[in-house]
Parts: structure tokens; sequence; C-alpha cells
């Protein structure tokens, strides 16, 4: 399965995919796209990748996400180009026989891509701006989810 | 004798430079001159290509390491998918 789409993702049909008998629990995350950011309303978002590099890297992230977490099956499919509000950017879906493996394992693997994989978001504003994504701000000590740990290096 | 190197710069990095820039180096070099040669070029761009890294064959590579041959390079800005 290639891990960069050119067209929108239906994540239904994905997850309809992805029943195993030997899965408990099959957790799955679509990240959207908001109306709005930094207090300025967004018209819609365009994502560019470095395609090669992207699918490498996804896949060696679902493989050792895969490994640790004992999964079943993981699958993580992002988005280039325009993608609309309410539109799916990223969809990831893992499957075990255990809710907690589940969780876990997919928070891992959105984290990761989110920080490492070459994959950039241009936002364009209503006010007719337009402005590149920065890296995650999740860490920064301001955000809800500060307390959660990368298990990776930000310097390269 | 020099080298041509073709970069490639994505996402914000295209403000400040074209998609495709071509280089001249004298073979080996580390690959941070790359990212001064640019800065060089344009200062605007200064504060976004420090915060960079390089890719050669869909690999990270360490600022420090040595480029021994003409493959192509890759900036890779901060990553910001999802």
């Amino acid at each position: 399965m290639k891990h960069i789409s050119h067209t929108p993702i239906y994540y239904a049909d994905l997850f309809s995919d992805f029943r195993d008998p030997n899965s408990g629990a099959v957790v799955l995350f679509s990240g959207e796209v908001r109306d709005n950011n930094k207090g300025k309303a967004v018209t819609h978002l365009e994502y560019e990748a470095y395609e090669p590099m992207a699918e490498k890297m996804i896949t060696e992230i679902l493989e050792t996400a895969t490994l640790k977490w004992q999964l079943n099956k993981a699958v993580c499919v992002h988005r280039v180009g325009p993608v609309s509000i309410c539109g799916c950017a990223i969809v990831v879906i893992t499957g075990s026989g255990h809710r907690a493996a589940a969780y876990e394992a997919n928070r891992y693997i959105i984290d990761r891509v989110k920080n490492e994989v070459p994959i950039w978001k241009h936002e364009f504003f209503a006010d007719g701006t337009s402005e590149w994504g920065q890296n995650c701000d999740c860490s920064s000590p301001s955000h809800p989810d500060h307390q959660h740990k990368h298990e990776h290096n930000h310097a390269e | 004798m020099e080298s041509t190197i073709q970069v490639t710069c994505f996402a914000g990095l295209q403000k400040f430079f074209q998609s495709q820039v071509t280089l001249n180096f004298k073979l080996p070099v580390a690959y941070e001159n790359v990212l001064e040669e640019m800065k060089k070029i344009n200062p605007e761009a200064i504060e976004i290509l420090d915060s960079c890294r390089i890719a050669v064959c869909e690999s990270f590579v360490s600022r420090k390491a040595l480029m021994t041959s003409d493959e192509p390079i890759f900036i890779i800005p901060p990553s910001s998918g999802g």
C-alpha cells in the first residue's frame, strides 16, 4: 500500500479492509483540516512531500510500531495536494489483540510521522495570506499535549 | 576540479530559492557547506536554513559528513505533516 495519496482518503473503506480476526481492538486516527488556526480563518491546506523519502520513512515507522506493540496490522496514509476544510489529511489505523497496544501504537505512529517525515503543510487563510506550517508545537509548555514524550531526536 | 551539485528545495524554502538550485563544489566537502553557500545566495533564508536537515539518497546525513560524490541533495525544512 502506498502511504502518500494524491486523492481523497476514504478512511471508512480502509477501516473495512482492515478487519482481522486476531484484532480485538482497532484504533483509527484521522487528522482533519480545521477552519481556523492561531485566530485566523483557514480556507484550505495544501500538502507537499518529498515522496520517495516519505514512503520509505512511513514504512519504517509502521514496521517499528508493529514489532514494538505486536500489532496485527498498521496503516498510515497521508494526503498531498489541496485538502478542504473537514477533509482527511492523514489516517492511521492500528489493530491488535487488546486496546492498550492499539492506542499506544497509533499515537506513536502519528507523532513520528508529524515530526519526522518530510511532509509540509501550507495553510491558506481567508484574508488572502498563506503560511507554511511550522514543526509540531506539542512539546511547547503551553500546548495541552506537552506531557507526551517524543521518542525520537529532533536534532539531526 | 569542481563538481556540479543539484539541490532540491521544498516547502517554505521555495520563498527564497527556486525548487532546484545548482551549486559547484570541489569535493570532498562537508554537507554544511551547501547550507552556507545557500545563505550567501540569499541571506534572508539564514533562519530557515539553520532549521533544515539534509537528505541524500532518501536518508538524512549529518551536516558534518563529507560529500564525496555529485549525488543530488535535498534540503528538508522542519516537517509539518499531519
